[in-house]
């Protein structure tokens, strides 16, 4: 199946003024309807991945994440601590 | 940083003069030939003052000794690894301790009525709905909290039944998760 990259997060402070702001540079759409009022991105194209948008903590940089398939993910951290990464601890499933 | 720039120097003196020993180039420094041994072996920094006279020396331009000086002083990657996670167990640890958000939402969890929606918990507690996914965020990743592939979230804090017990409990996470 590969390992395809398959949606971006952007971690923000001020989620609604990121929000804001993509869907003015880009005409993305952001819609929060859904139980974890979690910002969803639509980037009105079928090309690429979709995205969301995350609140982060007030200490935290802002950032971004790539989420990557993979068939197991307890097996791809194990490979990846093999290869040198570091565990965040913040692998959970995605309801 | 400087010491590469002080063998650099050292190895071009030697190259053209084989007789040039260390003692010839540190009194060509202005210092004596141990100090400058220990800076070359790495077991010592040069400190800025000397980095300023020694540059001046060396035909370095004032500019270029402030680069040096600046690099000396920017953390080494081990110790900025360090501090990279000592800012992150204490921003943890103080949000726990600052922000009762996070007993909200494991007393609510536990709830009959609990809905397992983030605007919901934000409409029983006042929060805004992104103060309780920053708390919600916190719990999972200190696995006090699980939300599992079929959407139903698990209590892992269930030995706490008072938030102060909580408190402590998920201080006690941030130790154990900081030592790992």
């Amino acid at each position: 199946m590969g390992n395809p990259v398959v949606q971006f997060q952007i971690l923000s402070k001020n989620p609604d003024q990121t929000a804001q702001f993509y869907s003015s540079l880009f005409g993305w759409g952001v819609d929060a309807n859904n139980p974890m009022g979690y910002r969803r991105i639509e980037t009105g194209s079928p090309e690429g991945i979709q995205g969301g948008i995350w609140p982060s903590p007030p200490q935290a940089p802002t950032f971004v994440q790539l989420f990557i398939a993979v068939e197991d993910v307890t097996v791809a951290v194990q490979k990846a601590e093999g290869l040198g990464a570091q565990d965040d601890h913040s692998s959970y499933p995605l309801a | 940083m400087f010491r590469e720039k002080l063998e650099q120097e050292f190895a071009a003196r030697r190259a053209k003069n084989p007789r040039h020993f260390l003692r010839a180039f540190a009194a060509f420094l202005g210092t004596d030939h141990s100090s400058l041994a220990q800076i070359l072996r790495g077991s010592r920094r040069a400190p800025a003052v000397q980095i300023r006279a020694w540059a001046r020396k060396l035909g370095l331009t004032q500019e270029e000794a402030a680069v040096y000086i600046a690099a000396e002083h920017v953390p080494d990657a081990a110790t900025a690894h360090r501090q990279h996670q000592l800012r992150h167990w204490t921003a943890e640890a103080l949000g726990i301790v600052s922000e009762p958000a996070h007993w909200e939402i494991v007393r609510l969890s536990r709830a009959a009525a609990f809905e397992p929606d983030s605007r919901w918990i934000a409409r029983q507690t006042g929060l805004t709905v992104d103060q309780v996914n920053v708390a919600l965020s916190r719990l999972l990743r200190l696995r006090l909290l699980a939300i599992g592939a079929d959407g139903k979230w698990q209590d892992f804090a269930t030995q706490a039944i008072t938030e102060r017990q909580f408190r402590k409990l998920a201080l006690a996470r941030v130790r154990q998760m900081a030592k790992e």
